[in-house]
């Protein structure tokens, strides 16, 4: 069975047809994630995190 | 949140299911590593074994790797789990009795499991060794674990989902399906079962799933922890949140295709062989990306790491988690792989990954995770979270490093031959060469369990105000709701 695929002409171009597709997907990932677009709410995700409580330790022994 | 309009409040974070996690991490911990200790004294003493059948280290090691990796690292991972998705969505977690359950379900799994193999009763699948009644209920378990989970999500306050989930999402979905695939056996009675594939097939199947619960387990839960955890500990937003998500959908597109690397020169067909070193190392790039993210995030509060252990068990993490990777993406390169595999260099590996990584990510979340589930500003005494820190670094660096010199030694000597082609070496030979590396590695091992110990005494005493039942629920704050919110926020209710 994957012999036939290897020697298939039609095989070849479905190797590359996905290469192409995945690449530009993950271009596409890269494009998406920068959008001006999306700034303000990933900025406002990031520091989620920290409004779970502000420890009390950290905040005394700051220098 | 002291911007927008206090409603009327009754909704409160459930915190109950995420203490009995936090509870069972401790123990479980505990329990894994003294399997492992007595393991590596076996390997020194094989006297040790007694002559009993269940004692035997054929016997105990899957114990071990049960208790640390789905019983210690299962409970911590669910327990942060649900502490996140509640944090990050602003919203109670759904279906509490259902969150119960997954709780009691995942720890009747484990009894099961670890009173099981020691009999013999097992598949012989490498982390997949629970017989197929444990196999049933674990599936069970795991789906309603996903129901909780994005049920969660999808009544959560915040229109985008914070990143940590996503791994989360990706790593229940992932464990799941690898779970179900690999497991597929014919039963012939109550204790054996078969399974579906055969040969080689069976070999592909098994590692695909093997090196998918490094990748979606140990590796992509974990790092939903530490996408939450490293941030609020180092007080800084994520480096680069952006970033975070090309790393997201680079890792889980990759990893999925690398596992052929567990069998090189093998039966399995070459190609296939090179398609999972070629993808090893693609996956350098999205491992060496989170790393450097949680990494760059510490950027301008270093100083937190001289008077908090817990941002010093995430930072070393890291670093491991960086070590750990690149080495594993060398040790998939076929001729690094002549020398390693089938040596102690893969234990060293493995064990620089959990004890390095996982174990030390877990550590430092539970510390962070810990006194505001317990309902108090600090751990119980920061002088045993220091200890407990140095007892860890002091014990992996001896394990990681004896047994990264015992495998070197062993590769060397198993492929060293005379100018006749005869081997220079029998197998005696290397194994007695290594001696001092196994004496080396159980004293690593020692070190490690006793700060296990120092962790379980903190915990036990930072929670003594939750065991006389006097610390109150957590309210979910609700700000005003924005315009046009999608999805429509939800009414406040207990």
């Amino acid at each position: 069975m994957i012999a036939l695929m290897m020697v298939s002409p039609i095989w070849g171009h479905v190797v590359g047809v996905f290469t192409v597709l995945t690449m530009a997907s993950f271009i596409g990932i890269w494009i998406w994630a920068w959008r001006k677009h999306h700034k303000s709410s990933f900025d406002r995700l990031a520091r989620l995190p920290l409004e779970d409580d502000v420890d009390a330790i950290a905040k005394e022994d700051r220098p | 949140m002291s911007q927008g309009i206090r409603m009327p409040n009754t909704e409160h974070y459930n915190d109950k299911v995420v203490r009995q996690f936090l509870l069972a991490a401790a123990v479980w911990g505990i329990v894994g590593m003294s399997v492992g200790v007595y393991a590596a004294a076996e390997l020194m003493w094989p006297a040790l074994n007694f002559d009993i059948p269940w004692l035997t280290f054929s016997r105990i090691r899957p114990d071990h790797t049960f208790g640390v990796i789905f019983a210690f690292g299962g409970s911590a991972l669910m327990g942060t789990c649900y502490y996140i998705v509640q944090r990050t969505g602003h919203a109670r977690l759904a279906l509490g009795r259902l969150a119960g359950f997954t709780f009691w379900g995942w720890q009747l799994v484990i009894v099961l499991s670890m009173i099981t193999m020691p009999l013999g009763i097992t598949q012989s699948k490498e982390y997949a060794e629970p017989e197929w009644f444990i196999d049933i209920l674990i599936a069970i378990v795991w789906v309603s674990f996903g129901v909780v989970f994005f049920a969660s999500l999808a009544r959560r306050r915040i229109k985008h989902i914070y990143v940590a989930n996503w791994y989360y999402g990706a790593f229940i979905i992932a464990v799941g399906l690898l779970h179900i695939v690999n497991n597929l056996a014919l039963p012939v009675s109550m204790w054996k079962s078969y399974p579906i594939y055969s040969g080689v097939v069976d070999a592909m199947v098994q590692w695909w799933y093997g090196h998918n619960a490094v990748a979606f387990f140990l590796t992509a839960g974990f790092l939903g922890m530490m996408y939450y955890f490293v941030p609020r500990q180092a007080q800084q937003p994520l480096w680069s949140y952006r970033f975070s998500i090309v790393n997201f959908w680079a890792l889980i597109s990759v990893y999925m295709w690398a596992g052929a690397h567990h069998l090189m020169y093998t039966a399995l067909p070459d190609w296939v062989q090179s398609v999972g070193m070629a993808f090893s190392l693609v996956l350098l790039m999205p491992s060496l990306g989170s790393a450097a993210n949680g990494l760059l995030t510490f950027n301008g509060s270093w100083w937190r790491l001289k008077t908090d252990p817990a941002a010093k068990f995430m930072v070393m993490s890291l670093v491991f988690y960086a070590a750990a990777t690149f080495e594993g993406s060398m040790m998939a390169v076929k001729t690094v792989n002549s020398l390693s595999h089938y040596t102690d260099w893969t234990i060293a590996h493995v064990h620089s990954g959990s004890l390095g990584w996982v174990a030390m990510i877990t550590i430092g979340s539970l510390y962070a995770m810990a006194p505001r589930a317990l309902g108090r500003p600090e751990m119980h005494s920061r002088k045993a979270m220091e200890l407990h820190f140095w007892l860890h670094i002091m014990g992996t660096l001896l394990y990681v490093g004896s047994m990264w010199t015992a495998g070197v030694t062993e590769g060397l000597m198993w492929r060293a031959t005379n100018p006749d082609g005869a081997l220079t070496y029998g197998f005696l030979d290397s194994l007695i060469a290594i001696r001092p590396m196994y004496l080396i590695r159980w004293s690593g091992g020692v070190l490690i369990l006793s700060g296990m110990w120092v962790m379980a005494w903190n915990l036990w005493y930072t929670a003594a105000d939750a065991r006389a039942r006097l610390i109150k629920p957590i309210p979910v704050p609700i700000p005003e709701p924005v315009p046009h919110q999608v999805p429509a926020p939800l009414p406040a209710a207990g």
